[in-house]
C-alpha cells in the first residue's frame, strides 16, 4: 500500500473548524433600538475582556492538540515527502528464481536478505522481481519458491537495463542470488550492465554442499533391450576434489532393472552405459533413473526416459553419376544411424523410378544440375516423396577451388522459424571455405547462409513433398560441416521431419518453448492437458516450466515428450568472489550468506500497511472526538454574560 | 372607571384601529364607541348651563349683570355658564424621535390616535381646536379656533406628523406660552424624556396661565420593563448612541432610574394640578378616552 495518504489532508481542514466553532460561537452584543439612553448606564467592559481572553486560550489550545494531532498521524506522509525530496534512485530488489536456489537452504536465506532488505530501506519504495529467464516483478507476500528454469546473468542484465530504461530516476539493483557458476553467458561481456546505475550482490549459498546432477537417454536399437546412458555430474560450493560414491539405479515400476556405483570428485562428469535393458512385453516402454544418495538438490537426483529408436526409419540414398565421395557417404551413415534414428538405404535410379516403396531420399546431384535436377528425383518429390539434395561440386569442371576461403566462413543466418528448429544447434564452429555466389531461385527459401552469403542449406516449395539442399559436398573441403555435431542433429530433424510431419522434438529442456503444431495436444506428467485445440491451423508456443514425461497427442497416435532438467542448473558452484565483485564494479561486496541462516525472524511488509491502514481510521476519529468536545465545552462553559458563574 | 367601559376595550385595540388607516374614521369610531349606550351624555359644561354668580367688579361686561337679582337685591352679579369657561382645547403632540419606538405601533402613532379622538370630541362639543407638535421646538401649530373646518385641519396636521429629531421637551413647552394666550384646556401627549423638574418647571409656566392641563404619557411595555436577556448594544433613537448594557443592570438598575423619574413627575404634576395619565400602547384606546371624559367631569365639578 502506498504510503501517500490522502485522508491526512481531512486532518487539515478539519483544523479549520474549531476556528469556525469559536467564530460562530462569539458573543456579539446585539444591537437594538431604544426610545433614549436617559436611564441606561454602559456595562462594565473589563468583564468582557477578561471573558474574550479566556477563549482565545481555550481556542488556541484546542488548535494546537488538532494540529498535533494532523501532524502525529500523517507523520508517514512527512516522512514520504521528506524522503520523496531526497530520492536520488529507485531499487529493485531481484530474486533469483532459478532452480538451484531450490538448494537445501538457499530460498530461506534469501527470503530472510529480501525481509532485511525491505526493512533496511524502511517506506522507500522497492520494487521486487524475480528472475529465471524472464524478469518479474512481484510482491513480498506472495512470492513463490522457485522452479525448475535456469538463470542467464547475461540476459538478466540485459533485461534490467531495459526496464531501468523506461524509469524517470537512475536504477540501484540488489541481486539475491546464488551466483551460479553456470548461469555466467559465455560471452561476459552481456553481464556488463550500462543503464542501471549500480548493481549490489547479496550471495546465497550452501557452505561446504555437493551435489550430483543426473541425466539419462534410453535407446532400443532391436526393440527388445534398450541401452541406457547416464551421465552423472557432480559440483561444491566449495573448491573440495573429494570423491564421492555414488549408485545409480535403473526401476521399471517396483523393479530394479540395472544400478550401477560410480566413484566422482566435485567437478567431474562421468557417463556410464547400462546395457541390455529388456524392454517390457508393454508399450511402457518408460524407466526411472535415480541416484540413490541424497544430496543439497534433490530435483535432479532422478528422472524418467523412454526407450526410444525401436524403428528406426528408412532413408534410401542415391548417387547421380557417382558423385558422392566415400567420405560422403561415410558421414551421413553415420549420423543416420546416431541413436538408432535411421538406416540407409542405397539404391539406383532405376530403383527410384520403379515405384518402390520409397519415401525419403537422400541423393548426391552435381552441382551443375541445380535448375535441372534429375527427371526421376523430380518425379519422385511431385509425387509426394521427400528428398535431400546434396549438391556436389563436378571436381572436372569446378574452376573455382582456388578463390575457396581458407579461413572458412561463419555462419551468421539461421532461419529461426522453420519448423526444423536449427536455431538449437550450435552452428558456431561451422565453417564454409566455398566462396561460390549462389543465386536462390524465387521458390526457394535460404535457412542457413555464411558470412560470405554462401548457402548451407535451403528448401524448395513444391507441390508434392519436401525438397531440401545441403550445399555441400560432404567431403570436408567445402566445409567442415560433416565434422560438427550440427550435422547429426539437422540430419535426425530432417529424418524426423520427414517421417512424422511435424516437428516436435522427442527431448526439450525445461522452460524452452515448444512450438506445438495444430491439432496437437500435450498431456502433462500429472495428467492435465495444455493448449487448446484449435482449427485456427496456426501453432501453439507452450513454455514447459516443469520437467518429465509429457504426452503428445494426435489424431492416430501418440508418442513422449521428455522434458529434461538444464543441467547447468544442478551445478551449484558459485562465482568466485573476485568475479562477483568485478562484476558488481566492486560498488558493494556481497557477504556471503551462511545457509543455516534460514530461522532468522524476519517481519514481512504486510505488517507495515496494517499499521497504515489503522491510522486511516484514526486520525478522523480523533479529530471528530475532538470537535464534539469542543462543542459540548462550549455549551457548557458554565460563564455567564455578565461574567458571573 | 366603569365596567362597561372596559369591555368596549376589547373592540378598539390601537394595532385593529391602526388598519382603519384614515384618523378621522378612528377618531370617529373611538368616540362613538366610547359614548354609545352611556347614562349621560359627555356633552355637559357647554352651551349655556349656569354656573355661578359672581360680584360684578368695574370692567365687567355690563351684558353679563344679571338685572333680575339686581332689581330684587339692588346688587350687582355677573353670570357665568359653564360653556364658556374651557371652550379652547389645546392639543399638543410630542414628535420627538423617541415617540417613534413601539411595536405594532409607534408611540407616535398611539399619540395621534388619541388626540384625534380628543379632537373629534371637541369639535361634537363646538369646542375650539389648536394643534402644536414639537421635538426640538415647535414644528407644526394650528392656533385654537371654532371653525367648522377646525377638525379637519387638526387631523391634518396630526396626519402629517412624523418623529422627528431629539428632543428639548422642557424648552419648548415653556416657550408655548406665547402662543397659549387663550386660556382653556392643554392636552399634552409625550413619553415625557427629559429632567423631571425642568418639565414641572415648563409645566408651571401654563399652569400660571390659567390652563387646565392633562398629560398622556405614552410608554411601551418594552420601556417600563425591558426584556434584556444578555449583553445587548441599545441604541438611542434620538442621538443614536450606542449603550452597551448588562441584563443585570436593566433589572434594578434601570428600573430604580425610572421609577424615580417617574415618581418626580407624577409628584410635580399633583402639586400643579395637572392630570398625569401613563398609558401604554397597548393598551385599548376607549380606556384612555375614558381618562380623559373622567378628566373633564372632574374639571366641570
Amino acid at each position: 500500500m502506498s504510503i501517500q495518504w490522502p485522508w491526512y489532508l481531512l486532518g487539515l481542514v478539519l483544523l479549520g473548524l474549531p476556528w469556525l466553532l469559536h467564530l460562530f460561537s462569539r458573543h456579539f452584543a446585539p444591537e437594538r433600538p431604544f426610545p433614549s439612553k436617559q436611564f441606561l448606564e454602559a456595562a462594565d467592559p473589563p468583564k468582557s475582556r477578561t471573558r474574550q481572553l479566556q477563549y482565545r486560550l481555550l481556542f488556541a489550545l484546542r488548535t494546537l492538540m488538532l494540529l498535533a494531532l494532523c501532524v502525529l498521524f500523517a507523520m508517514p506522509w512527512f516522512n514520504r515527502t521528506q524522503q520523496a525530496g531526497d530520492v536520488t534512485h529507485i531499487n529493485y530488489l531481484v530474486m533469483d528464481h532459478s532452480m538451484s536456489m531450490r538448494s537445501e537452504g538457499r530460498w530461506e536465506s534469501a527470503i530472510d536478505l529480501m525481509n532485511a532488505h525491505i526493512r533496511e530501506l524502511g517506506d522507500e519504495d522497492v520494487q521486487l522481481f524475480t528472475f529465471d529467464g524472464v524478469l518479474e516483478a512481484a510482491t513480498a507476500g506472495t512470492i513463490t519458491a522457485p522452479g525448475f528454469l535456469s538463470a542467464d546473468y547475461g540476459d538478466l542484465i540485459r533485461q534490467l537495463d531495459a526496464r531501468a530504461a523506461n524509469e524517470s530516476l537512475p536504477v540501484h539493483v540488489t541481486f539475491i542470488s546464488d551466483v551460479q557458476q553456470t548461469s555466467v553467458p559465455a560471452h561476459k561481456n552481456a553481464m556488463l550492465y550500462g543503464t542501471i546505475e549500480q548493481l549490489a550482490i547479496k550471495r546465497v549459498a550452501n557452505l561446504d554442499a555437493v551435489n550430483f546432477g543426473l541425466r539419462a537417454a534410453a535407446r532400443s536399437f532391436d526393440g527388445v533391450h534398450a541401452n541406457i546412458k547416464a551421465t552423472l555430474s557432480a559440483s561444491a560450493s566449495n573448491d573440495s576434489s573429494q570423491a564421492f560414491e555414488r549408485t545409480v539405479e535403473v526401476t521399471q515400476g517396483d523393479r530394479v532393472v540395472a544400478s550401477r556405483a560410480i566413484s566422482i570428485r566435485a567437478g567431474e562428469s562421468k557417463e556410464l552405459v547400462l546395457e541390455q535393458i529388456p524392454l517390457p512385453a508393454s508399450n511402457d516402454t518408460s524407466f526411472d533413473v535415480r541416484i540413490l544418495e541424497d544430496d543439497v538438490l534433490a530435483q535432479d537426483n532422478q528422472l524418467q526416459v523412454v526407450a526410444i529408436g525401436s524403428n528406426p526409419e528408412i532413408m534410401s540414398v542415391i548417387q547421380y553419376n557417382d558423385l558422392a565421395s566415400p567420405a560422403a557417404l561415410v558421414f551421413v551413415e553415420t549420423a543416420l544411424r546416431a541413436d538408432g534414428v535411421a538406416t540407409m538405404n542405397m539404391i539406383t535410379e532405376a530403383g527410384l523410378s520403379s515405384g518402390e516403396s520409397i519415401s525419403h531420399v537422400i541423393a548426391f546431384v552435381d552441382k551443375q544440375d541445380r535448375s535441372a535436377l534429375p527427371a526421376s528425383l523430380t518425379d519422385f518429390v511431385a509425387a509426394g516423396g521427400n528428398a535431400l539434395v546434396m549438391l556436389v561440386p563436378n571436381t572436372s569442371s569446378d574452376n573455382n577451388s582456388a578463390d575457396d576461403d581458407i579461413k572458412g566462413s561463419e555462419i551468421t543466418f539461421i532461419d529461426p522459424v522453420h519448423a526444423l528448429a536449427l536455431n538449437r544447434s550450435d552452428w558456431s564452429s561451422v565453417k564454409v571455405y566455398s566462396n561460390e555466389p549462389y543465386t536462390a531461385r524465387p521458390s526457394e527459401q535460404i535457412l542457413l547462409q555464411s558470412a560470405n552469403g554462401v548457402p548451407l542449406l535451403s528448401e524448395e516449395i513444391t507441390e508434392g513433398g519436401r525438397l531440401f539442399f545441403l550445399h555441400d559436398a560432404l567431403d570436408g573441403n567445402s566445409s567442415n560441416l560433416p565434422q560438427q555435431a550440427a550435422f547429426v542433429e539437422v540430419l535426425h530433424s530432417l529424418v524426423n521431419y520427414f517421417s512424422t510431419h511435424d516437428l516436435v522434438p522427442n527431448v526439450i529442456e525445461v522452460g524452452e518453448t515448444l512450438n506445438l503444431p495444430p491439432r496437437m495436444r500435450l498431456i502433462r506428467p500429472d495428467g492435465n492437458a495444455i493448449g487448446q485445440l484449435t482449427d485456427s491451423g496456426k501453432p501453439q508456443l507452450l513454455q514447459l516450466d516443469e520437467p518429465g514425461i509429457y504426452t503428445l497427442l494426435e489424431q492416430t497416435r501418440e508418442r513422449s515428450l521428455r522434458v529434461r532438467l538444464d543441467p547447468a542448473e544442478s551445478d551449484i558452484a558459485a562465482m568466485p568472489i573476485a568475479a562477483t565483485d568485478a562484476w558488481q564494479s566492486r560498488a558493494i561486496l556481497g557477504e556471503p550468506v551462511a545457509g543455516d541462516a534460514a530461522s532468522t525472524t524476519v517481519t514481512t511488509g504486510n505488517d507495515v500497511s496494517i499499521r497504515q491502514d489503522i491510522w486511516q481510521y484514526l486520525l478522523p476519529l480523533f479529530a471528530v472526538l475532538l470537535l464534539l468536545e469542543s462543542m459540548f465545552a462550549n455549551r457548557h462553559l458554565g460563564i455567564k454574560r455578565d461574567g458571573s458563574i | 372607571m366603569s365596567k362597561s367601559a372596559n369591555n368596549y376595550g376589547r373592540w378598539l385595540k390601537p394595532d385593529v384601529l391602526a388598519r382603519l388607516g384614515s384618523l378621522d374614521l378612528i377618531a370617529r369610531t373611538v368616540v362613538d364607541g366610547v359614548t354609545h349606550g352611556m347614562h349621560r351624555s359627555p356633552n355637559f359644561g357647554h352651551s349655556q348651563d349656569f354656573a355661578e354668580y359672581r360680584a360684578y367688579n368695574d370692567g365687567d361686561d355690563l351684558r353679563f349683570i344679571d338685572w333680575n337679582v339686581y332689581a330684587r337685591s339692588d346688587k350687582m352679579f355677573i353670570k357665568r355658564y359653564r360653556g364658556e369657561t374651557n371652550s379652547a382645547v389645546n392639543l399638543l403632540l410630542d414628535t420627538s424621535a423617541s415617540m417613534g419606538y413601539g411595536e405594532p405601533i409607534s408611540k407616535l402613532d398611539y399619540a395621534r390616535y388619541i388626540l384625534a379622538s380628543l379632537a373629534y370630541m371637541g369639535h361634537r362639543q363646538k369646542d375650539a381646536l389648536g394643534l402644536i407638535t414639537m421635538d426640538e421646538g415647535v414644528s407644526g401649530q394650528i392656533e385654537p379656533t371654532s371653525r367648522t373646518d377646525s377638525l379637519s385641519r387638526v387631523l391634518g396636521l396630526l396626519d402629517k406628523s412624523d418623529a422627528g429629531k431629539g428632543t428639548a421637551l422642557a424648552t419648548t413647552i415653556e416657550s408655548l406660552g406665547v402662543h397659549l394666550n387663550r386660556r382653556g384646556v392643554v392636552v399634552l401627549v409625550s413619553d415625557l424624556y427629559g429632567e423631571a423638574s425642568d418639565i414641572i418647571t415648563a409645566l408651571q409656566t401654563l399652569t400660571h396661565l390659567g390652563h387646565e392641563i392633562i398629560i398622556f404619557r405614552v410608554l411601551a411595555a418594552e420601556e417600563i420593563n425591558p426584556t434584556v436577556k444578555s449583553l445587548s448594544t441599545l441604541v438611542d433613537l434620538e442621538t443614536s448612541e450606542k449603550v452597551i448594557v448588562d441584563p443585570e443592570f436593566i433589572k434594578r438598575g434601570y428600573k430604580k432610574s425610572f421609577g424615580d423619574h417617574t415618581e418626580a413627575l407624577e409628584q410635580g404634576c399633583r402639586r400643579l394640578g395637572i392630570d398625569l395619565v401613563t398609558v401604554q400602547i397597548d393598551q385599548a384606546l376607549d380606556d384612555t378616552l375614558h381618562q380623559y371624559i373622567q378628566f373633564r367631569e372632574q374639571r366641570a365639578q
